[in-house]
């Protein structure tokens, strides 16, 4: 690790790149793209990334990385309006604000209710970005001494983690997408010997299944279906009200703030958990830890914080663990990779060294995006409900259309779009049987590479695994990997045991017919 | 009335509750309607979600085993530590092990009796006369006839042009004359946009 002054250096140099007028043109539109995006339920931040992929493809790299995470930034924001004034989360990261968002709105302060989840958006991403900024390079001290092993328990940790924590209900089925994330990664020439795995005679198959047209099948199509196949009116009934809090409220609710910030950087910290989870997290903590608990869920602003904080600190968490460990924390971080990989950056621990400066580049510019996210919030809060009245049925059949380009463009090639339909209907089907996606798309990334790391560390020990057993980091992952799969399977325990009281009755009338 | 549920669920310890998406927001609502119809409508989704997921298991199964099978057939070059078959061979067998928990679990919630159910003739033809199971297959197959049949050999502006304009009409989302106004104005900007905006190829 190199000094701290040189650190800081790195730091003002990367302020003054994106302090540049077409860097903070590109964050300013690309925020308001996202934030609509956001809004209109149906069409998620994670689809939006997708899509937006091979906009990037010609920009200049600082380009691509402010119009990107400026888009993530803004369309978890955006999820509250729709949240907040109709009770449906625009994007599954502002499930939990509309809990008391929704009845905040019912008694006419929803917009009040927005601009405090807006602001607290705003601190999270702050906060978050500062541990990003200041922990990344420690982190990076550790990662450069990462082998083969760790790198194998790592991406193996990675999907038990997701799996538990996405798979809520059932963690079973959150490891089943994770693993079939695996397999599908392993489609194709192997990455040791060439040698073609589950092609079934296919040369389209050699170059194995794409990752962008996956994702973009995974979040577009599937998304698409999923509205489109639902009968789905909404009506906006609540008077939006004045957009200034009250005196006092937004004082107090800092310390909130920071707290969900922090929990929202460490789950977005943790691979593949994503938004939606931090916020359900720091809302359950947040509601423990309250001196007004019984006001959660009926409008209290404090729990209104602790769930909009937490999602927009996600991402700059989620930035660590892609940044270090080539690791994606979300699904929209997994886009960003893909983008900057395709810009010729390589994640991992590497980076410090061969580009020390683009770590603090994505800091930077998500405290610019979060910034500009703050004041155009603020100031499109009314004119959004004109934007939640779209009709649906227009708006999702055209977004296939951008779909089939998003995944031909990669790579030029018509069987991509086929794949990535192939992955659309696959992820339909299996979110009609409640499997997470977010496994998935972890699986497919780290597949490969859990592959290749695995049977190298293998041959390092000569064929033996007590050599590996003895590396101290392994270990804790190890434990890690094993804690990960107890909890989940309790998790399941328990929420069974809850379910039969709740629904005693219910399966007592069964037993009799 | 949702909203309450919403809540009264999350204090009644179920856990934190994902609602993923609208769909799911959507789902709720309609199985509140469900709790205030019919009991034996709501108790029908209890038993076919287990049910699903024993189907599922049994697919899981069948594919771990595959992948096993197919994983040993693979070439070994050096040794079988670093064979491109063993990472396979140990995912097949995962895949296997958790498809068989996924199973147990789904046998225990009273898969078998659901299964009797969703099986029988009037759930069957239930089935495939529901509303949103025909319109996700007429979906699913526009977007086939899109995707596999004109892409390719028509061009990408008429082939988007002609789905978005069936989709529509097939979702009767507003009157035919503004459906064909929407369908080629959406058509000439995702072209345009695409080819000449952001220099992407199209298809």
């Amino acid at each position: 690790m190199t000094s701290f002054v040189t650190q800081m250096e790195l730091l003002f140099s990367s302020f003054k790149a994106v302090i540049s007028p077409d860097i903070l043109l590109i964050i300013a539109c690309a925020t308001t793209l996202g934030i609509v995006v956001g809004a209109i339920p149906g069409l998620t931040g994670t689809m939006a990334l997708a899509l937006l992929i091979n906009v990037t493809y010609h920009m200049k790299l600082e380009h691509a990385v402010a119009f990107l995470l400026s888009v993530y930034v803004g369309a978890i924001m955006g999820g509250c309006y729709s949240a907040i004034m109709i009770n449906i989360p625009g994007t599954p990261a502002a499930a939990a604000t509309a809990l008391d968002g929704f009845p905040l709105a019912k008694q006419g302060k929803g917009g009040k209710a927005i601009t405090v989840g807006i602001i607290s958006s705003f601190f999270g991403t702050v906060f978050s970005c500062l541990i990003l900024i200041f922990a990344t390079p420690y982190i990076y001290t550790i990662a450069l001494k990462f082998s083969q092993w760790e790198y194998f328990l790592l991406a193996f940790f990675g999907i038990t983690i997701c799996g538990s924590l996405a798979g809520d209900k059932s963690p079973v089925k959150g490891w089943i997408v994770g693993f079939l994330g695996f397999l599908a990664a392993m489609v194709g020439m192997d990455t040791i010997y060439s040698y073609p795995r589950f092609t079934f005679g296919s040369k389209d198959l050699l170059a194995g299944v794409q990752l962008i047209p996956a994702l973009i099948g995974v979040f577009g199509i599937s998304e698409v279906l999923t509205v489109l196949s639902e009968k789905v009116p909404y009506t906006i009934e609540q008077k939006i009200g004045s957009v200034l809090p009250e005196k006092g409220v937004i004082r107090k609710l800092i310390l909130p703030a920071i707290r969900s910030g922090l929990i929202g950087a460490g789950i977005g910290a943790v691979p593949g958990a994503g938004e939606d989870i931090a916020a359900w997290v720091s809302y359950d903590t947040g509601r423990r830890r309250s001196k007004e608990r019984d006001k959660f869920g009926k409008g209290s602003y404090e729990g209104l914080v602790c769930a909009e904080a937490a999602n927009n600190a996600c991402i700059p968490g989620a930035m660590i663990p892609l940044l270090t460990l080539s690791i994606p924390g979300s699904p929209q971080a997994a886009m960003f990779m893909a983008a900057i990989i395709l810009h010729g950056v390589k994640p991992g621990p590497m980076l410090s060294i061969e580009d020390p400066g683009f770590m603090y580049t994505t800091g930077v510019t998500l405290l610019f995006a979060a910034f500009f996210m703050m004041i155009i919030g603020i100031l499109l809060t009314k004119p959004m409900v004109h934007v939640l009245k779209l009709n649906r049925k227009i708006l999702m059949p055209i977004v296939v259309p951008m779909t089939v380009i998003g995944a031909y463009a990669t790579n030029v090639n018509i069987f991509d779009i086929k794949v990535m339909f192939i992955f659309g209907v696959l992820g339909f089907i299996l979110r009609k049987f409640e499997f997470p996606m977010a496994p998935l798309v972890l699986g497919l990334i780290l597949g490969n590479m859990a592959d290749k790391a695995f049977r190298q560390a293998l041959m390092q020990g000569q064929g033996s695994v007590i050599p590996l057993l003895g590396r101290p980091v392994g270990l804790i992952l190890i434990a890690a990997i094993i804690l990960s799969l107890y909890s989940g399977f309790r998790r399941y325990g328990k929420n069974k045991k809850a379910k039969l009281e709740a629904a005693g009755s219910t399966v007592g009338h069964r037993d009799t017919i | 009335m949702s909203q309450q549920i919403d809540v009264n669920r999350e204090e009644a310890g179920e856990g934190r509750q994902v609602n993923m998406n609208v769909a799911d927001a959507a789902e709720i609502q309609q199985g509140n309607a469900n709790i205030e119809g019919t009991g034996e409508n709501q108790q029908g989704n209890v038993n076919r979600k287990a049910a699903g997921d024993f189907i599922i298991s049994v697919l899981l199964i069948i594919i771990g085993i595959y992948v096993m099978i197919e994983a040993l057939n693979m070439k070994v070059f050096r040794y079988f530590i670093d064979a491109p078959g063993l990472f396979p061979l140990i995912l097949g067998a995962i895949l296997t092990v958790l498809g068989a928990i996924l199973a147990i679990q789904s046998l225990k919630n009273g898969a078998w009796p659901a299964l009797k159910v969703v099986f029988s003739k009037e759930s069957v033809k239930d089935f495939i006369m529901n509303d949103k199971t025909v319109r996700a297959l007429v979906l699913i197959a526009l977007m086939i006839v899109y995707i596999y049949v004109l892409i390719g050999r028509v061009h990408f502006a008429i082939a988007t042009m002609l789905y978005l304009t069936a989709t529509m009409f097939y979702l009767r989302a507003t009157k035919w004359w503004i459906i064909l106004i929407i369908s080629a104005v959406a058509t000439a900007v995702i072209c345009v946009a695409f080819q000449y905006g952001f220099r992407v190829p199209l298809p």
